[in-house]
C-alpha cells in the first residue's frame, strides 16, 4: 500500500510549488518513498498507486531527483542523453500498462498511467508533437469507458488537431489509432455514420501501414462490424466478424507455430533447462495490450456466434474462435484452461486445428516431463 | 496681391459652397460611386446571384475530407463505410501486385509505360462498383449474381487490353462456378470455357486443352454447350497438331476428328475429316487417308461445295496415284472438271487441272497433260497465283517430255546438225514433222 508522508505547501521556499500528479492543484501529501510525487488529496494518491506508481515509483526517483552538478560539459550532455533514453522507454512501458488497463476495463486506473506518460512524453518532445497523440487516445479511451463522451471529445480533438498541424503527414499507425477512438466515441454518442465513416479511415491506414492482413487491422473490422449490427445490417456483420475471426486464426497459429518450433528444436538439442524455458516463453510472448485485446474481440465473437448459433449454426467458426481462445490460454500459461476450451472443439473438420492441438498437448507432456525431472533434482540435492 | 493669387483662392471656395463637397469627394468617391453605380447588375441578377449562394451546400466533414485524399483512398474509404471489406482488400491486393510486376520487369519492358490502374480512374471505380457488387452478391447468398459480376470485370478488362487482370477474373469465375454448387452447371462449363481460351490468349495450350476437355465434360447435358466445346476442341486440337510434325500432330488430327464427331456442325466435322485424311497421307497411311478423303468427298458432293469437291478429289487424286491406281485418279480429276467446268479460272480448278497433267504426265498421255498444264498455267498466270511456279514448271516437263522420244530419235539416227537447228528456233513441229 502507498506510503504517505504529509507536507506543507506553505513550508516550502517560495518559488517552489508542488503540485498533484493527477489534478494539478498545490499538493499536501508526498510518496514517502520515492519523494518526488505529491498530491492533494489522499483518493489521488490512491488512483495513481492503483495506476501507475506503484509501477514506476523507483524509476522516477532516479528521474525527477535533482542531478548532482558534473563540472564537464561532455559529463552533462551525456546524463541528459541518458536520462531522455530513460524517460523515452518510461513512456512506453506507462502506456502498455494504460493499454492495458483499458482493455481490462479498469478505466480508472488507466486515467494516471496515462496522464504519467503524457507528462513524460511533454517532457521529452515538447507540448505539440505527434508523439503525444497516444497518451492522449489512451486518455480519451479510458473518459469515453468512464461515459465522459465531452472529456474524450476534448482529448480527441486535441490529437486532432496535433496531427492536422504537423507539416508532413503523420504515422499512419497513429492516424489510424485515432480514427478508431473517433469511430469509438461517435458510436457511443449513437452516430452510426459518422463511426462507419472514421472507422473507413482507420482500416485504410492501418492496411497501407500494416498489410491488409494483419492482426492490427482486425480491430477496425471488429468495430465496424459493431457499427453495422448496431445499424441493423446483420449480414455485413457475419461478414466483417468472419473475417475479424480469420486474421485473429492466422496470427495466433503463427504465434503458436513460431514457438512451439523453438521448443521442439530445444528439445532436439537437449536443452532442457528451465531458465531457457522462460527465454523462450518471452520472446514469442504477446505484448500485453495486444493480448488482452485479443482476449475481448474473441470473447465478443464467442457471445456473438452463441447468440446466433439458433438461427445459423456455424460449427466451424465457433471452433476456429475457441481454437484461438485455446492457442491464447496456452500463450498466457494457463494450462488448465487450455484442456477447457479444447474440450469445447466439437466436430471439427479443420485439420489444422487437430495438428495445433496435438503440438500444444505434446508440448504440455514435455513440460510436465521437465517440471518433473526438475522436482527430482531438487530432491536429491 | 495679384488677381491671381486672389483668384486662386476663391476658386476652391466657390466650388465648396456650390456643392457642399470637398474635392477628395469629388476626384475620390464620386467616380468610384459613379463607376458603381454604372456597372450595377440588374436587381434580378444580384437576387440570383444570392439565391445562388444560399442554395451552396454547407460543406461537411467528410467533403473536406474527400477533397484532401487520392481517388484510391477515396474509393477504399467509401467501400468500407459500405461494409464491402473483401473487395476492399481485393483492390488492395490487386494494386499491390501490379505495383510488384511492374518493378519485376523492370523500366526497359514496354508495359512499364503504361500507367498504373490507380492512375486510371475510369478502371478503378469500375473494378469498385464490380467488386462491390459481387460482394454484395456473396452476401445474399445471390451466387449467380456474384459469378456475373465478376464475368463483368473480366470481359471488361479483356476489352481494355489488361489481360493478367481479366484472367485472373475468369479464374475467379470459375472458383466461383466450382465452390457453388447449387450454381447452374452451365455456368461452371461457361467457366471452364473461358479459363481455357484466357491459358490459350496467353499460349499455354496444354492448359487450355485441359480446360476444354472440363468443358466438353460439364456441357454434356446441353445440346448448344455440347456442340460449341466440340467445336472448341476441335480448334484447339487443330492448332496443337500445328505445332507438332512427329507423329504426335497424327494423334492430335485423329482426337480433333473425334471431337468434331461429337458437335452438330457437320461442315466442320466434315472438313476435319478432309484434314485427317491429309494428315494420314503425309505419314503414308494411304488407306486410313483415302476413307476419310471419300468422307469428305461424299459431303461435298452432297452439299455442293465446289471447291471443297476440288479439294477432296485432288486429294482423293493424289492417293491413288500413290497406289498406283491412276484410272480412279484420272477419274476423280475428270469428275471434278466436268462438274465445274463452267467455273473456268478458279483456283481449285487450276490445282485440278495440274494435278490431272501430272498424272497425264506419268501416264505418258503427253497431249492431254500439256493441254491441262496449259490450262493451270494460264489461270494461275491470270490470277498470279502463288502456284504459278509449279505450273509453269510441269507445264515445260510435260512439252519437254513430250519431245523426249524424238529428241532420242534424232541422237540416235545422229542427226546433230538438225538438233542445233531446231535449237535455234525451238519450234515443236520441227521435231515431230515426219523427216524423209
Amino acid at each position: 500500500m502507498a506510503t504517505t508522508e504529509l507536507v506543507y505547501p506553505l513550508a516550502f521556499p517560495k518559488s517552489v510549488v508542488h503540485k498533484c500528479e493527477i489534478c494539478g492543484k498545490a499538493a499536501s501529501r508526498m510518496c514517502s518513498k520515492c519523494r518526488v510525487t505529491y498530491y492533494c488529496s489522499e483518493e489521488h494518491q490512491a488512483a495513481d498507486n492503483i495506476g501507475i506508481h506503484d509501477k514506476i515509483c523507483s524509476t522516477l526517483a532516479s528521474l525527477r531527483l535533482k542531478q548532482p552538478f558534473l563540472p564537464s560539459e561532455e559529463e552533462r550532455r551525456e546524463r541528459d542523453r541518458e536520462i531522455r533514453d530513460r524517460k523515452i522507454h518510461l513512456v512506453g512501458v506507462t502506456r502498455m500498462i494504460g493499454e492495458r488497463h483499458v482493455f481490462q476495463d479498469r478505466f480508472e486506473a488507466a486515467v494516471p498511467a496515462a496522464l504519467a506518460s503524457l507528462k513524460l512524453a511533454i517532457e521529452v518532445h515538447g507540448p505539440r508533437s505527434v508523439e503525444l497523440i497516444p497518451s492522449y487516445l489512451i486518455l480519451a479511451e479510458a473518459s469515453l469507458g468512464l461515459k465522459q463522451l465531452n472529456q474524450c471529445w476534448e482529448y480527441l480533438s486535441q490529437a486532432q488537431y496535433t496531427v492536422l498541424q504537423q507539416h508532413e503527414q503523420a504515422p499512419l499507425a497513429i492516424t489510424s489509432q485515432l480514427a478508431r477512438n473517433m469511430a469509438q466515441l461517435s458510436i457511443a454518442r449513437k452516430e452510426y455514420d459518422d463511426a462507419a465513416r472514421h472507422l473507413a479511415n482507420d482500416i485504410y491506414d492501418a492496411s497501407l501501414c500494416y498489410g491488409t492482413e494483419h492482426h492490427k487491422v482486425a480491430g477496425g473490422y471488429f468495430l465496424l462490424g459493431k457499427v453495422f449490427k448496431l445499424m441493423n445490417r446483420n449480414e455485413v456483420t457475419e461478414s466483417l466478424y468472419t473475417q475479424v475471426t480469420q486474421m485473429w486464426y492466422n496470427f495466433l497459429r503463427r504465434l503458436l507455430q513460431s514457438r512451439v518450433v523453438f521448443s521442439d528444436m530445444d528439445a532436439i538439442l537437449g536443452k532442457k533447462d528451465e531458465d531457457d524455458e522462460d527465454e523462450l516463453t518471452s520472446s514469442s510472448k504477446l505484448d500485453l495490450s495486444t493480448e488482452a485485446e485479443a482476449f475481448n474481440t474473441l470473447q465478443t465473437l464467442l457471445n456473438y456466434r452463441l447468440e446466433t448459433q439458433q438461427t445459423n449454426p456455424m460449427t466451424q467458426e465457433l471452433n476456429k474462435i475457441h481454437h484461438c481462445l485455446t492457442i491464447l490460454y496456452f500463450l498466457a500459461r494457463d494450462y488448465i484452461q487450455v484442456h477447457d476450451s479444447m474440450n469445447k472443439i466439437k466436430d471439427c473438420t479443420i485439420q489444422d486445428i487437430e495438428d495445433d492441438q496435438q503440438r500444444i498437448l505434446k508440448f504440455l507432456e514435455q513440460l510436465g516431463q521437465m517440471k518433473a525431472l526438475m522436482k527430482r533434482q531438487q530432491q536429491q540435492n | 496681391m495679384t488677381p491671381e493669387t486672389k483668384l486662386f483662392r476663391l476658386k476652391p471656395l466657390h466650388e465648396n459652397s456650390s456643392k457642399g463637397q470637398t474635392a477628395f469627394y469629388r476626384n475620390v468617391i464620386l467616380p468610384s460611386k459613379t463607376y458603381k453605380e454604372k456597372h450595377k447588375l440588374p436587381l434580378n441578377q444580384i437576387k440570383n446571384a444570392a439565391t445562388a449562394y444560399e442554395e451552396q451546400t454547407t460543406l461537411q466533414k467528410e467533403d473536406t475530407e474527400r477533397f484532401r485524399s487520392s481517388l484510391q483512398r477515396q474509393l477504399s474509404i467509401d467501400m468500407l463505410r459500405q461494409g464491402y471489406h473483401h473487395s476492399f482488400r481485393e483492390g488492395c491486393a490487386i494494386l499491390a501486385w501490379q505495383k510488384e510486376d511492374r518493378e519485376r520487369l523492370g523500366a526497359e519492358h514496354p508495359l512499364h509505360e503504361r500507367p498504373l490502374l490507380d492512375g486510371e480512374p475510369d478502371k478503378l471505380r469500375f473494378l469498385c462498383l464490380y467488386l462491390n457488387k459481387a460482394e454484395e452478391a456473396e452476401r445474399r447468398c445471390q451466387y449467380s449474381n456474384m459469378y456475373h459480376s465478376y464475368l463483368e470485370l473480366a470481359s471488361f478488362f479483356l476489352k481494355s487490353d489488361d489481360r493478367w487482370l481479366s484472367d485472373s477474373f475468369y479464374e475467379k469465375c470459375l472458383s466461383v462456378a466450382q465452390t457453388y454448387q447449387q450454381l447452374d452447371p452451365q455456368l461452371a462449363a461457361e467457366a471452364h470455357l473461358n479459363v481455357g481460351l484466357a491459358y490459350e490468349r496467353r499460349g499455354d495450350l496444354a492448359k487450355a486443352l485441359h480446360s476444354f476437355i472440363r468443358y466438353r465434360q460439364l456441357s454434356e447435358d446441353f445440346e448448344r454447350l455440347k456442340s460449341d466445346a466440340s467445336l472448341q476442341l476441335t480448334r484447339l486440337y487443330m492448332k496443337l497438331a500445328e505445332r507438332r510434325t512427329d507423329n504426335q500432330s497424327l494423334q492430335f488430327v485423329l482426337k480433333a476428328y473425334e471431337a468434331s464427331a461429337q458437335s452438330s456442325d457437320r461442315k466442320i466435322e466434315n472438313e476435319t475429316s478432309y484434314k485427317l485424311g491429309q494428315a494420314y497421307l503425309e505419314h503414308g497411311n494411304v488407306d486410313s487417308a483415302l476413307k476419310y478423303l471419300h468422307k469428305y468427298y461424299d459431303y461435298c458432293e452432297q452439299v455442293n461445295d465446289d471447291e471443297g469437291f476440288g479439294q477432296a478429289s485432288e486429294a482423293l487424286a493424289i492417293c491413288y496415284q500413290k497406289k498406283a491406281n491412276v484410272e480412279k485418279s484420272t477419274e476423280y480429276l475428270t469428275k471434278y472438271l466436268q462438274k465445274v467446268s463452267d467455273k473456268e479460272g478458279d483456283i481449285q480448278y487450276a490445282r485440278a487441272c495440274s494435278a490431272l497433267g501430272f498424272i497425264y504426265n506419268t501416264l505418258s498421255q503427253y497431249d492431254s497433260a500439256i493441254q491441262s498444264l496449259s490450262k493451270a498455267y494460264s489461270i494461275s498466270l491470270a490470277n498470279s497465283h502463288g502456284d504459278i511456279d509449279r505450273n509453269r514448271v510441269l507445264f515445260g516437263i510435260a512439252h519437254g517430255l513430250k519431245l523426249r522420244p524424238y529428241f532420242n530419235d534424232h541422237i540416235d539416227r545422229m542427226k546433230t546438225k538438225e538438233l542445233l537447228q531446231w535449237k535455234c528456233t525451238r519450234h515443236e513441229s520441227f521435231l515431230t514433222k515426219p523427216k524423209p
